[in-house]
């Protein structure tokens, strides 16, 4: 049995598989399964390192230079200094690729055990560690140089972006085809990405907006930055699409101002009649924001959407819910009013909360 | 539901080179094995879950796992647990699941607020959403993750044949989807101008 490997999605359809290829995990999450794993939670640095190496021997790059650097990184770890000498020798150690190895796994372990009390000795020596970093410069100038170097801002996106095709911020914006080599210091299925990447049709604009998308990648720090250089994704030519739009510049709303912007979309799509658009964003709320500060909003919103779906069960349900949850006289009233506007009996949701609430209050 | 940390030390091995391995697969396949399940219907939450839980499986097994092998093996395990994850969505019937999905698509929006790729994730797993599961495990596995056909047969713990028909048909039905999807949103254009 014969499987056909590659398929020639068109450009909508590799667009949409980008952007799930470039999807990470939060690097919480990882936090939470290294510590249930029993490894230390100080290894995590530990784990970008071994990444680091690891990626460099999916491609196969040689050099001997990374064995001395990840223990002199090692050691230089406990200084802010030494957290940037930590990054770039994570990078090199990847250079140095699979004959080393063994080697920088070593010297991981080293650190993972050690750089707790480094962190300590770090703060008490730090001008001297920073004098020890200093003598080292010329060799991180020289790994600047080694096959599958990348440059990396600093150590808090060193390991943010271990998956990103990282670019310096002052880098020219790059033509779309070119993410291929970006890509290939990142893991296989990335890799595969970019071996798959079409070219942009012949007659389709590129909007300015991707152009400018390239730094906005490079310094966003946000843990759930999808990986991929979608300036290089091909897709459909819009009629509406605005150039000077730049959509990755714009910061992603987080907390109140998420569940604000959801909801706010949610209740816009009510007033205009939509309630499966409404009822959309309100599982998007409820999956982004779990437990949020507006979660009453939230459900009486999403009862009035299921009211205008004509999933009365639900709406009934999701009513009872909310008032066990929030048994106020504004939410029952609101309940009822919204049960009422629908021709529902009155004392459907709130049936027998209402007196409940009566005698609280 | 968390185990607490396997701390037997790997048959010949140390324990060193056990959590180096560990670390190794954590570095190498985490972000695949969250991705996987996100895209086979689990919420990013419960996602978390799905790739802690599999890579306790892992470390459990870690002695049973083939290192060459060390992808397919979560992959297996992830889409398993998404599966039971699934399961217990529908039994609850959770009230976010309540609408038909490929109706929950806004189509109005254009091709540039399309770039958000959140919003295209969206899209793509109202579309895997409609599919169903054998072929959407495939999918995901062979097109999302870059598997091989004999790498997902392995993850899967299936025949290559099956593997190769249902990528077939899972293929077809994803090209229809997007199609419609596309001409949705052109008519939705139209409509607006």
């Amino acid at each position: 049995m014969r499987l056909p490997t590659v398929v020639e999605w068109g450009g909508f359809e590799q667009t949409l598989l980008q952007a799930a290829r470039a999807e990470t995990a939060p690097r919480e999450a990882l936090r939470k399964s290294a510590a249930a794993l029993g490894l230390p939670v100080i290894g995590l640095a530990a784990v970008e390192m071994s990444f680091a190496g690891s990626a460099a021997q999916a491609m196969g790059a040689t050099g001997a230079l990374a064995t001395t650097e990840a223990a002199t990184a090692a050691l230089a770890s406990s200084t802010p200094a030494g957290a940037t000498a930590l990054a770039t020798s994570s990078a090199a150690a990847g250079a140095a690729g699979m004959a080393s190895q063994p080697i920088a796994t070593a010297s991981l372990a080293f650190l993972a055990k050690h750089v707790g009390a480094g962190v300590l000795a770090g703060a008490l020596f730090a001008g001297g560690a920073h004098e020890a970093s200093k003598a080292f410069d010329a060799p991180t100038s020289r790994r600047a140089d080694a096959p599958g170097h990348v440059q990396r801002p600093d150590a808090r996106s060193a390991s943010a972006h271990r998956n990103l095709p990282v670019r310096h911020a002052a880098s020219p914006p790059t033509e779309p085809g070119s993410s291929a080599a970006a890509l290939s210091s990142s893991e296989p299925a990335a890799r595969a990405t970019a071996a798959r990447a079409p070219s942009v049709p012949a007659g389709v604009t590129v909007p300015a907006a991707r152009e400018g998308a390239d730094d906005a990648i490079t310094l966003r720090t946000d843990t759930n930055t999808p990986a991929a250089n979608v300036a290089a994704f091909p897709t459909e030519p819009s009629p509406q699409a605005d150039p000077n739009t730049r959509l990755e510049a714009m910061p992603e709303p987080v907390g109140l101002d998420l569940e604000r912007r959801l909801l706010g979309r949610a209740r816009r799509a009510l007033a205009h009649g939509r309630p499966l658009v409404a009822l959309r964003h309100l599982g998007l709320y409820s999956a982004k924001c779990p437990g949020g500060q507006l979660l009453a909003e939230a459900n009486l919103l999403r009862v009035e959407a299921l009211l205008r779906t004509g999933q009365r069960d639900k709406a009934l349900w999701v009513g009872r819910q909310e008032i066990k949850r929030n048994s106020t006289r504004a939410t029952v009233e609101r309940v009822r009013e919204m049960f009422e506007a629908q021709g529902e009996p009155a004392d459907g949701p709130d049936a027998g909360v209402s007196r409940q609430v009566g005698e609280k209050e | 539901m968390p185990h607490p940390p396997c701390d037997q030390p790997v048959a010949g091995g140390s324990e060193a080179a056990r959590e180096a391995r560990l670390r190794r697969m954590l570095a190498l396949h985490f972000d695949a094995v969250w991705r996987t399940a996100c895209r086979l219907g689990a919420t990013p939450a419960r996602a978390d879950d799905v790739a802690q839980e599999a890579f306790l499986v892992a470390s459990r097994k870690l002695e049973q796992v083939d290192p060459q092998r060390e992808r397919e093996f979560l992959m297996g395990v992830a889409v398993r647990l998404t599966a039971n994850v699934r399961r217990a969505i529908a039994a609850r019937a959770e009230v976010s699941s309540g609408c038909d999905a490929e109706a929950q698509i806004d189509p109005t929006p254009g091709p540039d607020e399309l770039l958000e790729r959140k919003r295209l994730r969206e899209v793509l797993d109202s579309m895997l959403r409609s599919m169903p599961d054998d072929q959407r495990d495939v999918f995901v596995l062979c097109e999302i993750e870059g598997m091989s056909g004999p790498e997902a047969a392995v993850a899967l713990d299936m025949p290559l044949g099956t593997v190769a028909s249902r990528l077939h048909r899972a293929r077809a039905r994803f090209h229809a989807l997007a199609t419609r999807y596309r001409s949705r949103c052109v008519r939705a254009a139209g409509d607006a101008q």
